[in-house]
């Protein structure tokens, strides 16, 4: 699924100023793409509009099917919330195929992925535990593995790793990013890291995209990115970018 | 992705997952119903067994009896058509009836000479009012007070000799049979008494008339003119005192303070419900981020409730009934008055629990934020 907002344009209420002031972008299907940024750009505004945690105030988002089909994102995301947010009294595997069953597996068909998404994430021991008794890092796995399980072609995960030691963060990473070339990941994040290991940067400034650049391990070329490398690596200092910066797809994605 | 996502049979099953694992939430829940139940269920048969008996006792003294007499003419009272007196057990609503005449004259048994109980002649109507078999030979009714201090026992022989008094002469009747009476319902007044059943004359005293609760009002209504002489209506006087600071027991069922109680109960539940889910409102949030639409959450939510409030009520309803009949409450009471409750007082939380499944949320986010 490829993901493309237009003029997306936010402000909470009480508040004078728009958090998000017309962003744009355009991440090809199957790809991985980072939300940066300080603190207030936006960025987990950015993803729950277009999660639907919050309503689209002005402008839009798309998710567009390799076959033309257009449908909201919140329809074909499944989710990688920053803290745990499992339903602490049910088994790993139980909330794992809470996944399964947002894209209407049956009860069997839901336990069956679940059992092979905890295994993907080493947690399979763990299937039959109440999540609430999970470290951390093992119950932000039992989310990646929901998520995965759901088998939704879009991920959408905020500060995944926040809160997770560095070892287990890159097992977090690894078993999330993984997953794109099957599916359009978008990672709102903090750390330098996990963005160089997304295909595209997408750094918001002050509400608006201020740079759109390749991740360190990204998979686009120059020309498929639209623009030069240098130039998407090196921003220039008034660089407010107000029309959409369109990456294309590979060929051959989904 | 075509396929239907949430079903509500799915979304039930989540229900009842939700309910088997919530763990202190779950216990929490069902011992709030089982509590909420008993214990007004309980209260209230013990106050409806008390009642029942204290209105028991009331219609025993004579609550549901009207004495009727005449009204006055000129500072003297009108008698009575005694006839029409004997006849009114014909009418609907009315139980028995008898016409009573004081004779002004005192009396004794042949083999009790000392006794000097008080002469009353009565209707016939008086044996289905009292509840006494009548004897071939002639009866005369004595009270169950003059029997205990006399020692004569129902269905001795008698001879009622009948002292002169004012207006009346002296006279001894035949050998008649004595029966025995509970004649409270008829007044203190009575105790030591003699009834002696005649034949029915033109005119009484009074007129005794028994009814129940159901006709109470409508019997009132209606012997002023059923018994009225020469165009004058009677005046029926309920046998027991009753007013503001008595107990009206017509309407005391319906008037008992905890019939309510439900009320309270099932906010309070309610109540209860509303602020478990505001702290789990993250765990709702997640399933909603996970496709769930708010019918299938709003099925979510009830079918749980509906799993604790169910296995509540049960332990409740058992609870209750077994605490109302320790207190002393009758079973029947028991059973009626903590059913009553228990159904109510879950029905009630269960359209609340409906009305919180149904109300905004706010955003998902904030929702989420507050994990």
């Amino acid at each position: 699924m490829r993901l493309v907002a237009r003029g997306v344009t936010f402000s909470y209420p009480r508040s004078p100023e728009p958090v998000l002031k017309g962003v744009d972008f355009d991440i090809p299907s199957g790809h991985s793409a980072a939300i940066i940024g300080p603190s207030g750009s936006g960025k987990t505004t950015l993803l729950s509009l277009i999660g639907r945690l919050l309503s689209m105030q002005e402008g839009t988002v798309e998710a567009i099917a390799p076959d033309g089909t257009v449908r909201p994102p919140y329809e074909v995301a499944s989710w990688v919330f920053q803290t745990i947010s499992l339903l602490p009294d049910r088994t790993a595997a139980d909330n794992v195929a809470i996944g399964a069953y947002s894209d209407g597996a049956t009860r069997e068909e839901a336990q069956s992925r679940a059992r092979d998404y905890l295994g993907r994430v080493g947690l399979t021991p763990h299937a039959e535990i109440p999540t609430r008794i999970l470290s951390g890092g093992e119950a932000q796995r039992v989310a990646i593995a929901r998520a995965l399980a759901s088998h939704r072609p879009v991920i959408l995960a905020d500060e995944p790793t926040g809160q997770l030691d560095a070892k287990t963060s890159a097992s977090v990473l690894e078993a999330m990013i993984g997953a794109h070339g099957e599916r359009t990941v978008l990672v709102v994040t903090h750390d330098p890291e996990v963005a160089d290991r997304c295909d595209l940067i997408l750094e918001l400034r002050d509400g608006r995209v201020h740079e759109l650049r390749e991740g360190a391990n990204g998979r686009l070329s120059v020309a498929r990115a639209g623009r030069s490398r240098t130039a998407m690596r090196k921003p220039r200092p008034k660089a407010k970018v107000s029309k959409p910066k369109t990456a294309k797809p590979r060929r051959g994605a989904p | 992705m075509s396929r239907r996502v949430w079903p509500l049979r799915l979304a039930a099953r989540e229900g009842i997952n939700t309910a088997r694992a919530g763990r202190w939430t779950s216990l929490l829940v069902v011992l709030a119903v089982a509590w909420a139940s008993a214990i007004p269920g309980a209260a209230d048969a013990a106050g409806v067994t008390q009642l029942v008996e204290d209105e028991h006792a009331w219609v025993e003294a004579g609550g549901h009896v009207f004495v009727v007499e005449g009204a006055r003419t000129d500072g003297m009272p009108n008698p009575i058509p005694a006839p029409a007196c004997e006849r009114l057990s014909q009418y609907e609503g009315i139980d028995a009836s008898f016409a009573l005449t004081r004779t002004n004259a005192s009396g004794s048994l042949s083999h009790i000479p000392g006794a000097r109980p008080t002469l009353y002649e009565v209707t016939p109507g008086v044996y289905e009012f009292l509840g006494v078999e009548p004897a071939v030979e002639g009866t005369v009714i004595a009270t169950s007070g003059f029997a205990r201090r006399s020692g004569v026992t129902d269905g001795d022989p008698a001879i009622v000799i009948r002292r002169a008094g004012f207006g009346v002469s002296a006279s001894e009747s035949d050998l008649l049979r004595l029966a025995v009476a509970d004649a409270s319902i008829m007044g203190e007044e009575f105790d030591g008494a003699f009834l002696v059943p005649s034949l029915v004359p033109d005119t009484a005293d009074a007129c005794y008339v028994r009814t129940d609760a159901a006709h109470h009002t409508a019997v009132a209504a209606a012997l002023p003119g059923l018994l009225s002489y020469s165009g004058k209506p009677a005046i029926p006087n309920p046998r027991l005192f009753s007013g503001e600071f008595t107990v009206d027991y017509t309407t005391a069922f319906e008037d008992r303070p905890l019939r309510w109680v439900w009320v309270a109960t099932a906010g309070a539940l309610g109540l209860l419900w509303g602020i478990v889910q505001w702290f789990r409102r993250s765990q709702i949030a997640i399933y909603a981020t996970f496709g769930a639409k708010a019918k299938a959450r709003l099925v979510m939510q009830a079918t749980e409730w509906g799993v604790l409030a169910g296995i509540g009520a049960v332990w409740g309803w058992s609870l209750g009934i077994l605490s109302s009949i320790a207190w002393g409450a009758r079973a029947p009471q028991a059973l009626s008055a903590v059913s009553f409750h228990t159904l109510l007082t879950v029905l009630g939380a269960s359209v609340l629990v409906v009305l919180l499944g149904l109300r905004p949320t706010g955003t998902l986010l904030n929702a989420l934020k507050d994990r």
